[in-house]
């Protein structure tokens, strides 16, 4: 559905995009992998985003960037991670209009003198108007035994960010 | 950031429009780098550097992701630690000038083939600055060359403003 301009209403901004953003606190600190469905922390504090709540369809794009280190053991270990959406009144998972409920990284690492590593991970969410959409970042199924992340402003970040209001 | 209504956007400006940025490698080229003094742009291949700039008519979050293939040089030994990261000048409105620091763990070049490694950031933008935002060579641990490709298929920074007006 296209919303023409001359029926947009007067009163409110045209639908160019609500944005969030958080990066890592500036006290930089090593923190243990998340278990499977618990969230990454910025100094204790969620990675989550939102409310995002529009009157039109539109699509939500989240983004996550971390640097992560397999820091003991002596064989390949899975890392994963995941950018679910969920409702903020709840706090419950819930599906887009496609059926995603999220998206996640499998980033294996060998312990054999490692090193720094990092990871991307994006996503493009279609939600329905009226609904209190957020998103966090959490830890996946992969065991992430003895790895660790680091919180800092330029190695933790998670991004989100709505396009296409109105036009699906 | 305050919310303009429509009514009360400038008529003599475009409206927000979500503007978009795309600058790829050049040509196919594989640059060698050594642990830097300062931060390298990276190369494009054809004597021009991976980066966008962008000038925006009102204050906004711009929504930068790039990065190319990466593999250790020669000279490494096991797996050692070199960082790509996002870079903007001049600084953003939270005062940001380095974005995402992305590590790569990297091997030997002999042992261990290319890979991908792309990293993102949003950084708020106020109106009427002229910003350039780069991917660059960050770091490399103990020395150690590494090498990037330049290829129009793999190295890539994109730009999207959003937000224009209206964040959350």
């Amino acid at each position: 559905m296209v919303v023409a301009l001359a029926a947009w209403p007067s009163g409110q901004p045209l639908g160019t995009g609500r944005a969030a953003f958080k990066a890592g606190p500036a006290a930089g600190a090593a923190v243990a992998w998340p278990a499977n469905g618990v969230a990454f922390e910025a100094a204790g504090v969620p990675m989550a985003l939102g409310t995002f709540n529009l009157s039109y369809r539109f699509i939500l794009c989240a983004f996550a960037n971390l640097i992560f280190y397999g820091n003991t053991g002596t064989t390949w270990t899975r890392y994963d991670y995941a950018i679910q959406l969920y409702n903020t009144g709840s706090g419950a998972t819930v599906t887009d209009l496609n059926g995603a409920s999220y998206v996640q990284n499998a980033d294996s690492r060998d312990a054999e003198g490692g090193a720094w590593s990092g990871s991307s991970l994006e996503y493009k969410f279609y939600c329905e108007a009226g609904i209190n959409y957020g998103v966090r970042l959490v830890g996946g199924p992969g065991s992430g035994a003895n790895g660790i992340y680091y919180q800092a402003p330029t190695t933790l970040n998670f991004g989100a960010y709505t396009v296409g209001e109105g036009v699906y | 950031m305050p919310v303009t209504p429509l009514a009360q956007l400038p008529s003599t400006r475009s409206v927000p429009g979500s503007r978009l940025q795309v600058k790829r490698g050049a040509a196919d080229t594989i640059v060698s780098t050594a642990a830097p003094a300062a931060p390298v742009k990276l190369s494009d291949g054809a004597g021009g550097f991976l980066q966008i700039s962008y000038t925006p008519l009102y204050d906004c979050y711009w929504v930068v992701r790039g990065g190319t293939i990466w593999h250790g040089g020669a000279d490494m030994s096991g797996w050692q630690r070199s960082d790509q990261a996002l870079t903007i000048t001049p600084a953003d409105v939270n005062g940001i000038t380095l974005g995402h620091q992305q590590t790569m763990e990297i091997y030997n070049l002999g042992t261990v083939e290319w890979r991908s490694y792309m990293c993102s950031y949003m950084f708020k933008l106020a109106a009427g600055v002229a910003y350039t935002a780069a991917v660059v060579f960050q770091y490399s641990a103990s020395a150690y060359s590494s090498q990037y490709h330049t290829g129009p298929n793999y190295a890539r920074i994109i730009g999207r403003v959003t937000g224009e007006g209206a964040t959350v």
